[in-house]
C-alpha cells in the first residue's frame, strides 16, 4: 500500500489556465469583466444598453457563456461588438480554458474592454476563475434582499453589484436601502451602483465605473 | 452540478499522480471541502460514483471528504465564530475587519492505493 500526499487545489488547472488569459488580455490592454447573475437578471440587457452608450468611442468584445441557444449573443453581436458564444452544452458554469479557445477567436488588439457574460448562476461560476480583471454581479431587486446571505460566496467574490430594476423598488415595496445593508452583511468591500437598464437610470455611473477601472488600467 | 466537472479534474490530477507512482489501483481518495466553497458533498459524492464506474484504477476506491464549517476572526476586536454564527462584518464591534479562517478550501488531500 503506497499513501501519497498531493495537497492539491482542485482548482488549480483551471487557476493556471484564468492566469494565463490573464496575461494574454494584459498584453494586448484588454480591460476585462466577467458578469455574473442569476438567470433573469437582466444582465444582457445592461450589456445591449452598455455596448450603445460605449461602441464607437470603444471598440467591446462579449464572450456569451449560455447553457444552449445564441439568443443572447445575437442580441448583442446586433449592437456592433466582437461576439464570441460559447455554449457549455449543459455545463452551469464558464471555466478559464473555455474562455481561453473564446480569447482565441476575438481580436484581442483592437478591443479595449471584453465583457465575459457568464451561465446565469449564482453557485457553479463562483469557484472558476476565467482570468478577468472584474468580476461584477447583477442584482435585479426582484429576487429580493436576501440573495446575498444566501449565496454568500459568490458576493464575496464580486467587487461591483450592480442592482437592477430599481424601477420596480415601488412596485415590490422595497428600498435600496436594504439591499445594500445584506451585500455589505456578506462583502463590506463591495461597491453598489443602483441602476435601470429599462429606463436608463444610473446607468452613467456604470459607464463611469468601467472608464476608471480602464483609466487605471492604462 | 458543477461537482461533476470537479469530481472529473481531481480523478484526473490522481490518475497522473498514480501512474508516476507505479499505482494501479486506488483505494481512497481525501478531499476537504469547506462550507463556503459552494460545493455540495453528496453531489462531488454521486459523481465519484458515477465517474469511477467501468475505470479500473477507481472500481474499489472510496472516496473520504473533510468538511470544513466557515470560522471567522476580527482582526479589529478578537471576535470569532463558527458555522451558523459565522459572519462577514463583525456583530461585536461592527468592524469590516472579519477574516475567513476557514471555510474556502476545496482540495485533494491523498490518496491511498498499491
Amino acid at each position: 500500500m503506497i499513501k501519497v500526499r498531493l495537497m492539491q487545489k482542485v482548482m488549480e488547472s483551471n487557476d493556471a489556465a484564468a492566469a494565463e488569459n490573464a496575461r494574454k488580455l494584459r498584453d494586448a490592454a484588454v480591460f476585462s469583466v466577467d458578469m455574473m447573475s442569476a438567470p433573469g437578471s437582466g444582465k444582457t440587457t445592461i450589456l445591449e444598453r452598455t455596448l450603445d452608450a460605449l461602441i464607437p468611442a470603444l471598440t467591446i468584445g462579449v464572450i456569451q457563456g449560455d447553457v444552449d441557444t445564441t439568443r443572447d449573443a445575437e442580441r448583442v453581436q446586433a449592437r456592433g461588438a466582437q461576439t464570441v458564444q460559447i455554449n457549455t452544452g449543459g455545463a452551469c458554469h464558464l471555466d478559464a480554458p473555455a474562455v481561453a479557445g473564446a480569447l482565441e477567436d476575438l481580436d484581442l488588439d483592437a478591443l479595449d474592454l471584453l465583457v465575459i457574460e457568464n451561465v446565469g448562476n449564482l453557485i457553479c461560476p463562483t469557484g472558476f476563475a476565467l482570468g478577468a480583471h472584474e468580476r461584477v454581479m447583477v442584482l435585479s431587486v426582484t429576487e429580493g434582499a436576501d440573495k446575498p446571505e444566501k449565496y454568500p460566496a459568490m458576493f464575496r467574490s464580486c467587487s461591483l453589484a450592480l442592482v437592477n430594476k430599481t424601477d420596480l423598488l415601488p412596485v415590490l415595496g422595497l428600498d435600496l436601502e436594504a439591499f445594500a445593508e445584506e451585500i455589505a452583511r456578506v462583502n463590506p468591500d463591495m461597491q453598489i451602483l443602483p441602476v435601470s437598464a429599462l429606463t436608463g437610470e444610473g446607468m452613467e455611473d456604470w459607464y463611469q465605473w468601467l472608464r476608471d477601472r480602464m483609466a487605471e488600467g492604462q | 452540478m458543477h461537482e461533476f466537472s470537479l469530481m472529473g479534474e481531481v480523478l484526473e490530477v490522481v490518475r497522473d499522480s498514480a501512474r508516476e507512482q507505479g499505482i494501479r489501483r486506488v483505494h481512497r481518495i481525501q478531499m476537504t471541502v469547506g462550507a463556503l466553497g459552494c460545493v455540495f458533498p453528496p453531489a462531488l459524492e454521486q459523481a465519484f460514483g458515477i465517474l469511477r464506474d467501468g475505470d479500473a484504477l477507481f472500481a474499489d476506491a472510496t472516496l473520504e471528504i473533510e468538511e470544513r464549517p466557515v470560522r471567522v476572526h476580527c482582526n479589529a476586536c478578537g471576535w470569532s465564530a463558527e458555522g451558523a454564527d459565522a459572519r462577514f462584518l463583525c456583530v461585536e464591534c461592527g468592524a469590516n475587519a472579519v477574516e475567513v479562517m476557514s471555510g474556502e478550501e476545496l482540495t485533494i488531500d491523498g490518496y491511498e492505493g498499491e
